[in-house]
C-alpha cells in the first residue's frame, strides 16, 4: 500500500523534481546523491505509477524543472506514466529521464522511439551511483 | 537473545536497499556483523561452501532479495535448503513484490518469513525490528519456522 501524499522537501529557489519510483532504497539514494551535488530542491514523489497518472491529469498539476520516472512500477508501468507526461502539452520542453537498473536492450529501444528522454542507469555500488547519476542530472539541469 | 553479536548474511545488489538494510538492523539496536553478497551467483558458491566461502560459518540470519542479478533468489533459497548445514538459518526473503513467489510454495522451500520492501523510508526502517524478532525466536526455538 502506498501512501497517497507525495513526498515533499522544502528549500528555496529549489529545482523541482517529480519522482517516480517504487523503491525506498533508490529514493534515498537520489537525495544523497543531489546532496552531495549541492542541488538545492524539492522533491515531489510518487511511489507507483497510477499515482503519478492522476497527479499529472489534475488541473492544479504544477509543472516540475526535471522529472525522472522509474520502469519497473507496481500497478503503471514506467513507460505508461511517460507516455502520459508526452500527451500534457504543458509538459513540453521539460526534461524527463528513465531511471532504472534496467540495461534490457528492449528497455533501451522503447525509450529511444518514445522521445528525447534520457536513459540514466541505477548503477549497484553506491560511489558509482553518487557519481554517475550525479553527473547526468547536473548534465539534464545545466542543458534546461 | 544473548549479547553475542549475530552474523547476518544480506544478498542484495541494490545499494539503496543495502544501506537502508544496514540503518534498519541499527535502528532496532541490534549488535550485528553484516555480511554483503551482491548476486545470484556469488551467494551460490556461499551457501555450497566453494572458494573463498569453503570455511564459512553459517549466518545466524539470512536476508535473501528474490531479484538478483546472475542467479535469481529463488535458486539461491532451493540450494540452501538442501544443505542440511544451513537447516536451521532463518532465510528472510525479501522483494518488491508484495507477496512470495509460488514457486517457493511448490517446490516447499521453507521461508523463515516474507518482507514486501516498503516504498517509504519509515516503515523500511521498521524491518529491524522484524529481523530481530525473527533471530529472537530462532535462537530460542531453532525449529520454529513458518512458511507463510
Amino acid at each position: 500500500m502506498t501512501k497517497a501524499t507525495p513526498k515533499t522537501k522544502s528549500a528555496p529557489n529549489a529545482i523541482r523534481i517529480l519522482l517516480v519510483e517504487d523503491n525506498a532504497g533508490d529514493v534515498y539514494l537520489l537525495e544523497k546523491t543531489l546532496q552531495h551535488r549541492r542541488i538545492d530542491y524539492e522533491l515531489i514523489r510518487y511511489a507507483d505509477g497510477e499515482q503519478a497518472i492522476r497527479a499529472f491529469q489534475m488541473d492544479d498539476f504544477v509543472i516540475p524543472d526535471l522529472v525522472l520516472i522509474d520502469l519497473n512500477l507496481p500497478r503503471r508501468e514506467g513507460f505508461e506514466v511517460l507516455h502520459t507526461i508526452r500527451s500534457k502539452p504543458a509538459m513540453t520542453g521539460v526534461p524527463v529521464a528513465i531511471l532504472t537498473s534496467s540495461d534490457a536492450e528492449r528497455d533501451r529501444h522503447r525509450i529511444a522511439v518514445t522521445g528525447n528522454e534520457r536513459y540514466i542507469h541505477k548503477p549497484p555500488i553506491l560511489d558509482d551511483f553518487l557519481e554517475q547519476v550525479g553527473r547526468a542530472l547536473e548534465d539534464m539541469l545545466a542543458a534546461r | 537473545m544473548s549479547a553475542d553479536r549475530v552474523r547476518i548474511l544480506l544478498v542484495e545488489d541494490n545499494a539503496g536497499d543495502v544501506y537502508l538494510f544496514r540503518k534498519a538492523l541499527k535502528a532496532a539496536e541490534l549488535n550485528f556483523e553484516l555480511t554483503v553478497i551482491d548476486n545470484g551467483a556469488e551467494a551460490l558458491a556461499f551457501f555450497q561452501g566453494k572458494g573463498d566461502y569453503a570455511d564459512s560459518p553459517p549466518p545466524d540470519l539470512t536476508l535473501l532479495d528474490l531479484n538478483l542479478p546472475k542467479n535469481d533468489g529463488i535458486e539461491v533459497l532451493r540450494v540452501i535448503r538442501r544443505n542440511e548445514r544451513f537447516a536451521n538459518v532463518p532465510v528472510v526473503v525479501t522483494s518488491s513484490s508484495p507477496s512470495l513467489p509460488s514457486q517457493a510454495a511448490h517446490e516447499h522451500l521453507e521461508v523463515t518469513r516474507y518482507i514486501p520492501k516498503p516504498p517509504d523510508l519509515e516503515d523500511f526502517l521498521k524491518i529491524g525490528e522484524t529481523l530481530k524478532h525473527v533471530l529472537f525466536h530462532s535462537r530460542s526455538c531453532p525449529s520454529d519456522a513458518e512458511t507463510p
